[in-house]
């Protein structure tokens, strides 16, 4: 589902954020990317959802080589893939149902499709009740659930999650764990950066450590 | 229309009102002085042709023409396809009506009895047919009246080429300015919008990156932006026309009772063609102003600018 040949990432200011970094996740799999800050986790990350391009080596996401993805091409593929920052990346003037509607909006799902999925899926993540709030009305936690819900909405083959435990207690690093264990039990495979360890150990998972952009261990 | 962008509108409308108000404002301005020019130009095209349908040629009379000579050249001239009627003028008729009309500028004219002779000359009062515009009407009474001057009997031939002439080449050169005007005031309508478009995409950046995010394709991204533009370019044209509306009452009220003919009798209002034309150019350069702001953005990549934290 995803891989990584020889693949490389330099930055025009000489940053060389990934070398030589080769590895594949199975289709179905959880696996936890771990590393400390300035490992190239969030880089990795971007090549994963082709929103940046690796400068040699090959990255292949659920079939399609990520260099190879002409400007048109890429909203498609993105569809095929959800992501979650620890920023949450959530439109402030937008309501939690709109937020988590977007991905189907743009799909051009119906209105009344879009209505019953988005729903469903805020009651599986207990925001049901906050669907007319708007971000900044919600706890850190709350928003996190709104992003990972957001990232999951269109059924994704792949989700990525990049630190979405960051800024959270320990608390509700557990309950968005769970969210993340829910996805990947329906069958979407499932990439998490962290450097909460706490969060590692309470799930028995794959782990690829990355440390300065080269590939650590793979266990 | 969908859902996304009518509550793009929306939010347009209630968190940029500022914005929104200056580019419709500065808009209107520049559709109404459009709309100006446009009744201008109309105005003195009818007016023209007001003046150009009362136009005649005035055929004088050799002194000496025989009854049946004058016959015979009223009828030649009625047969000409181009004049509607050819009436005949005598010489008493002639000082009849230059009493009538500048007798009190020459009150001794023709005031010696048998004596004193008329020296106004006969005439054949020759009326063109009304359905041509003017520029084809000065070609029309030029060479209606050099066949009328071929005529035997015929002296000399007058129909008020000098102000005919001027008055055509000034609605050419008219229409000149008309057209560099329009262009002007559209460029700077595409400035306009496009400038607007700028701030709203701008303080969109975000949105437009999370949009990129989730899938969505450029155009999808920049559909909300141009349907801004063309709303703000249609509210525009339409705020315009009735400022140019006011406007032009204004100067119609002012001056109705003034005795300046022109502006009491020419037709001055906008023709529904020049109204759907502003209408039209209004959407149409609002469109296109955020289209050439918009085309630049989302070329898919966008969200790979983001600052990368790791």
């Amino acid at each position: 589902m995803i891989e990584f040949h020889h693949a490389y990432k330099a930055y025009p200011n000489g940053n060389k954020a990934l070398k030589d970094v080769s590895f594949q996740i199975e289709r179905g799999e959880f696996v936890f990317l771990t590393g400390p800050s300035g490992a190239g986790k969030t880089t990795l990350f971007r090549l994963i959802s082709a929103y940046d391009r690796p400068t040699s080596g090959n990255v292949r996401v659920a079939g399609r080589e990520i260099s190879l993805l002409k400007a048109r091409e890429l909203p498609y593929f993105r569809r095929h893939v959800g992501v979650v920052y620890q920023d949450f990346r959530l439109l402030k003037n937008r309501t939690v149902f709109e937020n988590v509607a977007l991905p189907l909006v743009v799909k051009g799902e119906s209105k009344n499709s879009i209505e019953k999925r988005v729903l469903d899926l805020l009651d599986q993540v207990a925001l049901y009740q906050k669907k007319d709030a708007f971000p900044l009305e919600m706890s850190g936690g709350e928003q996190q659930r709104v992003a990972i819900a957001r990232a999951l909405i269109h059924q994704p083959e792949v989700l990525i999650a990049d630190e979405p435990t960051g800024n959270l207690d320990p608390d509700l690093s557990l309950e968005i764990l769970h969210l993340l264990e829910k996805a990947n039990a329906r069958g979407t495979t499932v990439f998490v950066a962290t450097h909460d360890h706490a969060m590692v150990q309470k799930k028995p998972a794959r782990r690829i450590d990355i440390c300065q952009g080269e590939l650590r261990s793979d266990a | 229309m969908n859902p996304y962008v009518l509550s793009h509108l929306k939010k347009t409308f209630s968190d940029h009102s500022a914005t929104l108000f200056a580019t419709l404002f500065s808009m209107s301005v520049v559709l109404s002085c459009l709309s100006l020019i446009l009744l201008a130009r109309q105005n003195m095209a009818a007016m023209a042709d007001r003046w150009g349908q009362d136009s005649e040629i005035t055929a004088y009379l050799d002194e000496d023409i025989s009854p049946s000579t004058r016959v015979e050249l009223q009828k030649s001239i009625g047969g000409i396809s181009q004049v509607e009627k050819a009436e005949y003028v005598s010489k008493e008729e002639s000082a009849r009506r230059f009493l009538k009309r500048m007798g009190h500028l020459a009150p001794d004219f023709l005031q010696g009895g048998e004596a004193q002779e008329n020296p106004l000359p006969a005439t054949m009062d020759v009326k063109i047919k009304a359905d041509l515009s003017l520029s084809d009407r000065v070609g029309t009474l030029e060479k209606v009246a050099e066949k009328i001057s071929a005529l035997s009997g015929v002296s000399e031939v007058s129909y008020g080429q000098g102000w005919l002439e001027s008055w055509s080449q000034f609605l050419r050169k008219f229409n000149v300015f008309t057209g560099a005007a329009v262009a002007f005031v559209l460029i700077l309508g595409l400035l306009i919008i496009g400038n607007a478009t700028r701030v709203s995409m701008e303080r969109r950046l975000d949105e437009i990156q999370v949009l990129e995010l989730v899938g969505a394709t450029a155009s999808w991204i920049r559909r909300p932006f141009l349907m801004e533009g063309a709303v703000l370019g249609l509210a525009s044209a339409v705020i315009s026309l009735v400022i140019s509306n006011f406007l032009n009452e204004a100067v119609i009220k002012y001056f109705s009772g003034s005795g300046i003919l022109w502006a009491s009798d020419a037709a001055l209002a906008l023709s529904p063609a020049s109204i759907l034309l502003v209408l039209i150019l209004g959407l149409a350069f609002g469109f296109l102003g955020s289209f050439l702001c918009v085309r630049r953005i989302s070329t898919g990549w966008l969200a790979g600018e983001m600052d990368v934290h790791d």
